[in-house]
């Protein structure tokens, strides 16, 4: 796969899923865009659902900029530490992803 | 492919239910992808299909992969594809009870998972799954085949419920015996002792399964998910 999107851009994108959430969100369950913020997991606002929504519009927006990579796959869902806890370790988890290091 | 016209994807298109439901839609004005292990012969301009063993993820993984390339949006997911074998507990090898499994209640979780985000874009994104009357009737012979096709209805009910946040509906249609490949192999006994206990004691015919998936798929239906409904009055 030829990567042509660093990291921050990848953040930026994560970013712009999120706000797309927080749209149909109350502000009391809004999605904080701190990208160490623990935005899935435990005492986070985020469920299933949400997280769901979320990775799939993130997957159409890598797909726009022709990445065609599936997040939310067997190995995403077995991991001791979820790649989907913070902004930051999603991103880390894309960018590994498209490096082919998973 | 115009994108102005209702998408669909139908599992198991290369004969019987599938094949006709194919042509049905693309009557009604549909564009429809099917897929099945072997190739559907159908030709029309608004019909696309791929091969594909519903038993192996990575084909599906492929199909879905290659469907991108032609649609963002499904509006509606048919999951007619299914294997039966009817043979009593200790006359199915264990390979068949596998493979009934693999297809019938993996596959279909496997086409509805990787198809939610084709439907998030549907204004009435709908899922029709296939259950059928051995449910109801707990025919002997059928052990396998219709613990596969409960699999389906409970995961019916429940998707009904985990989707309905994305506006998708979920339901399956429970058909009465047809005259398809699926049952050559039971003998005209058996099915006669299976019609007599229905309500309506006749076989079903193909244009009694798209009634029901008509019904499903309207746009007033929007408020009907999570329901199984057989053909012949059981259950």
């Amino acid at each position: 796969m030829v990567v042509d999107i660093d990291r921050k851009k990848i953040e930026s994108i994560i970013c712009i899923c999120i706000n797309n959430l927080n749209r149909a969100l109350v502000d009391a369950e809004k999605i904080s865009i701190e990208r160490d913020n623990i935005f899935f997991g435990e005492g986070s606002l985020l469920d299933s659902m949400g997280l769901l929504n979320l990775l799939i519009d993130l997957e159409e927006h890598l797909d726009d900029q022709g990445i065609c990579i599936t997040i939310l796959d067997d190995h995403a869902l077995s991991q001791k530490n979820s790649p989907f806890r913070t902004i930051s370790t999603l991103a880390d988890y894309i960018y590994r992803k498209m490096q082919n290091e998973i | 492919m115009k994108s102005d016209k209702p998408v669909m994807l139908i599992t198991g298109t290369s004969r019987g239910i599938g094949r006709y439901l194919a042509e049905y839609y693309l009557e009604k004005g549909w564009s429809v992808f099917g897929c099945a292990r072997q190739e559907s012969g159908l030709d029309h301009e608004n019909f696309t299909s791929f091969t594909v063993d519903l038993s192996d993820e990575s084909h599906i993984d492929q199909m879905f992969s290659e469907l991108k390339n032609h649609t963002r949006r499904i509006d509606a997911v048919i999951n007619n594809a299914g294997i039966a074998s009817m043979n009593l507990l200790n006359l199915t090898p264990y390979a068949t009870a596998q493979k009934i499994f693999s297809v019938n209640v993996l596959g279909t979780f496997s086409i509805l998972q990787k198809s939610v985000r084709f439907l998030k874009k549907s204004d009435t994104p709908r899922i029709v799954n296939f259950s059928t009357v051995a449910v109801p009737l707990r025919l002997s012979g059928e052990s396998l085949y219709a613990a596969s096709k409960s699999a389906v209805e409970t995961m019916t009910r429940i998707l009904a419920k985990e989707l309905s946040a994305m506006n998708i509906t979920c339901n399956s249609v429970g058909p009465a015996p047809i005259r398809t490949d699926l049952i050559k192999g039971v003998g005209d006994e058996k099915i006669a002792a299976l019609l007599k206990q229905m309500a309506i004691h006749r076989l079903a015919e193909f244009k009694d399964v798209s009634n029901v998936i008509d019904f499903f798929l309207s746009p007033a239906s929007d408020m009907v998910t999570g329901q199984i409904v057989y053909l012949g009055g059981v259950g």
